[in-house]
């Protein structure tokens, strides 16, 4: 048996990454633990060059409109969807790594190595078409996340912070893999195709019901939603700052395309008003629950990680409207996320605040010295609240006029206070930097600490806010190259 | 499954032994206690500590890569059975696999996790 | 006589189900830590025996050597290495019983619950066997399980195999990176 060459196209897009993650523990082979800098330099420049490669190798897969696979692995347009998705936020989580760990000074090359790791369960797991590749994606992202939170271990925080999400991941997983096997024992089928058939039969199986039940609340706790959230603040506060913006990204991203697929193919019958009503109530306390906890933070970290929660909430109102234009709100949603969340996590690095210096006090009037990064954190802060002519304000808005136009008028209406609500504790943190003086104690300190330079994180950062403009200008152009093709070539609607 | 019939007995001698001898010597022998009796052994000393100390985490640490290797054995063992019939296309494949597994061995002797200190 | 083994296989998945279930309840509820890990290993055994009683040779064999022969011994190095009787004296542990206790009973309804109209619902209880043919034709699945094993395994999931090693290979890196002491 010989693979076509359809075949390895569809398994490129994970074998670049995996090459670049198997062979960077090489250059960390240095015996003394301190590796010269140009064997830093270089392992950095080659994840970047894996992921380089990735990347173009998967938009030349979307621009020829080629949609391979191999065998149960459909790297069709959700899957290349989630490799540019990825991998964009990857390559700027190097970058701000870079910085980061210079400055907690702990640089090593498996650090670099099980985020590729990870990127390649991420790609795997929004392609998967059967339940087994489902479930190795699933692990195969997280392992590597739960080693990276507890990565630079100067900190207890940071092993506490790992432990938790290795012990609650662990949980989630044993749960999806619960739900997969009554799943497999009723319908005698892995696949996600015949599953959802077996789903859709007019008096479905009740321990089929179970089974996909159980594999609906392991994609929740991936998501951060209500009442799996409880990992997140934790765990966001514990990693460095850059796996934390990823991990807020990419697997949230990464778990709600790859729910999209399996909601998509039947699992659990998306027509039926079970999963519906489910998903609306999951929704709704997610975003209030989310919204209100951020209010109270103090730590910024904190602040992202119940503002990355009440997201969550916003995306599954996306998918409880269930139509492909929501579906296609939902995919220009993550998009804009992606710029908005990584830039907001970018700004702690960027500024020199690492490890636990990171709550609003530590940010006060450091607006002033970079100004460049400080306005471009505001437009990310100023999107994520949904504010227009950002890129947030489009998502928001799209999922709000397709809950509207579903006759679900209520929970965009709640949609809508959320992100009102949202503004204040946004605002805090732009307020925090130009606004507010610093107290006489940080200034001391900062006049006898060094000038931190960051620069890779600050160019990161800058691209971000490049990219939350671009994409509030041209809302249109990156809808209907991204978004809507993913719509119109993946999914099958039951409706 | 009658291959494993004879695990079956064995498994049951072997419980089945040691009950027999313990509860026969239960049964026989003289029950006088004494203090003395049933304190710690050391050599006739009288013990001072506890008999617990401090354990080192690199216990762990090669509990956790054998492990690691073990599920690899297991895979392995499907192979082995079907060698003949898989010919160098499972050769291929399972080289793959234990060629993963050979670059981690080879990353954990490099970076000093098999030696004790 | 294969109508005697095959009894006497269906009856000895009830006892060697029975010892399984015992083991757990010594694994929970032993006062001593070493004992609960003995009622672990004891469950194990328990359960390879099970999985021998339906023909999985080869789950059996993992079981023996993953479960009985890895994670045992990690539980008992946990045990070491936190000297557990000390929590278990002052009572730490059992704060949290009452809930457990609750959460059991709940999840226990719940399971027969759904078995239950199962069992008595339309669909009947279909044995389940390799039933793809292209997986495992030409071979009698209980009597060749490992053969039957390989052939899928390299076969019709040789994706999800290679990404096994992949994920094994991380959790090497992951444990190295975390648990090795640094030199300086």
């Amino acid at each position: 048996m010989s693979m076509s060459a359809g075949e390895l196209s569809a398994i490129l897009p994970l074998l670049i990454p995996a090459l670049g993650a198997c062979l960077l523990p090489l250059a960390a082979l240095d015996k003394d633990q301190e590796t010269v800098k140009w064997v830093r330099g270089a392992m950095f420049f080659m994840a970047l060059f894996c992921l380089a490669g990735g990347f173009f190798y998967v938009t030349r897969l979307w621009a020829t409109g080629a949609q391979p696979s191999y065998g149960a692995l459909h790297m069709d347009r959700i899957g290349q969807y989630a490799g540019i998705f990825v991998m964009v936020a990857a390559a700027l989580a190097v970058l701000q790594l870079w910085d980061h760990l210079h400055q907690e000074g702990w640089v090593k090359g498996e650090t670099l190595s099980l985020l590729l790791f990870s990127v390649v369960g991420m790609i795997l797991f929004a392609s998967a078409g059967n339940l087994i590749l489902l479930f190795l994606g699933l692990e195969l992202l997280s392992v590597p996340l739960y080693a990276l939170t507890a990565t630079v271990r100067l900190r207890a925080r940071a092993f506490e912070g790992g432990m938790k999400y290795f012990l609650t991941g662990a949980v989630a997983a044993s749960c999806f893999l619960m739900g997969s096997v009554l799943l497999y024992g009723v319908t005698s089928s892995l696949d996600l195709a015949v599953i959802g058939r077996a789903l859709g039969a007019p008096r479905p199986d009740p321990l089929a019901l179970a089974g996909a039940a159980l594999v609906l609340m392991g994609f929740l706790f991936k998501i951060s939603a209500v009442p799996f959230h409880q990992w997140t603040p934790d765990v966001y506060e514990a990693a460095p700052h850059p796996i934390s913006g990823f991990m807020s990204v990419a697997t949230k991203g990464v778990a709600v395309l790859a729910f999209m697929r399996v909601l998509g193919a039947g699992v659990p019958a998306p027509g039926s008003l079970r999963i519906q009503s489910a998903l609306a109530v999951v929704a709704m306390a997610t975003l209030i629950l989310g919204n209100l906890a951020a209010l109270a933070q103090t730590n910024i970290k904190r602040m992202l990680a119940y503002s990355s929660i009440s997201h969550a909430g916003y995306i599954l109102l996306g998918l409880v409207a269930g139509t492909p234009a929501a579906y296609s709100g939902v995919l220009f949603y993550l998009l804009a996320y992606l710029a908005m969340n990584m830039g907001a996590f970018g700004i702690l690095t960027a500024l020199g605040l690492v490890g636990d210096r990171t709550t609003f006090d530590q940010v006060k009037g450091l607006g002033w010295k970079r100004p460049d990064l400080a306005i471009a954190v505001t437009l990310c802060m100023l999107s994520l609240a949904g504010i227009p002519p950002l890129a947030g304000f489009y998502g928001k808005y799209m999922i709000f006029k397709e809950l509207i136009l579903q006759g679900h008028v209520s929970m965009a209406v709640v949609g809508v206070l959320a992100s009102l609500v949202s503004v204040y504790y946004y605002l805090r943190l732009p307020v925090a930097l130009f606004l507010e003086k610093p107290s006489e104690k940080a200034e001391r300190e900062a006049a006898e600490r060094p000038a931190i330079k960051a620069p890779l994180a600050g160019a990161a950062l800058l691209v971000c806010g490049v990219l939350v403009v671009a994409m509030g200008l041209f809302p249109g152009t990156v809808y209907k190259v991204f978004a809507l093709r993913v719509v119109e070539n993946a999914f099958h609607f039951v409706r | 499954m009658r291959s494993y019939v004879p695990v079956l007995l064995l498994i049951l001698v072997a419980i089945a032994l040691p009950v027999v001898i313990w509860g026969i010597s239960r049964i026989v022998r003289p029950h006088i206690p004494s203090a003395s009796k049933y304190s710690t052994y050391e050599c006739g000393i009288k013990t001072t500590l506890e008999a617990r100390e401090k354990f080192s985490v690199r216990y762990y640490l090669v509990a956790v890569m054998f492990l690691v290797f073990d599920v690899e054995t297991v895979f392995l063992m499907p192979w082995a059975i079907q060698m003949k019939e898989l010919a160098i296309f499972g050769l291929i494949e399972m080289g793959i696999f234990l060629f993963l597994l050979l670059f981690g061995y080879g990353y954990i002797w490099s970076k000093g996790a098999l030696t004790w200190e | 006589m294969e109508n005697l083994l095959a009894f006497i296989g269906r009856n000895m998945f009830l006892v060697f189900g029975l010892m399984a279930v015992g083991g757990a309840v010594a694994l929970v509820f032993s006062k001593n830590a070493v004992h609960s890990v003995v009622g672990f290993l004891f469950s194990m055994l328990s359960v390879a025996a099970c999985y021998l009683c339906m023909s999985a040779e080869f789950l059996a064999v993992a079981q023996l050597l993953v479960y009985a022969g890895g994670i045992v011994v990690l539980f008992l190095f946990v045990v070491m290495l936190v000297e557990m009787t000390k929590f278990k004296e002052k009572g730490l542990f059992q704060v949290q019983t009452p809930y457990a206790v609750a959460a059991v009973i709940l999840g226990a309804v719940a399971f027969i619950g759904v078995f239950w109209s199962t069992w008595f619902g339309p669909s009947a209880a279909v044995p389940l066997t390799l039933s793809s043919p292209e997986l495992a034709e030409g071979l009698n699945v209980a009597s060749q399980n490992a053969e039957a094993v390989s052939r899928g395994l390299f076969a019709g999931y040789l994706l999800p195999f290679e990404i096994l090693s992949v994920i094994l290979l991380v959790a090497l890196v992951g444990a190295v990176t975390l648990a090795k002491k640094e030199r300086n």
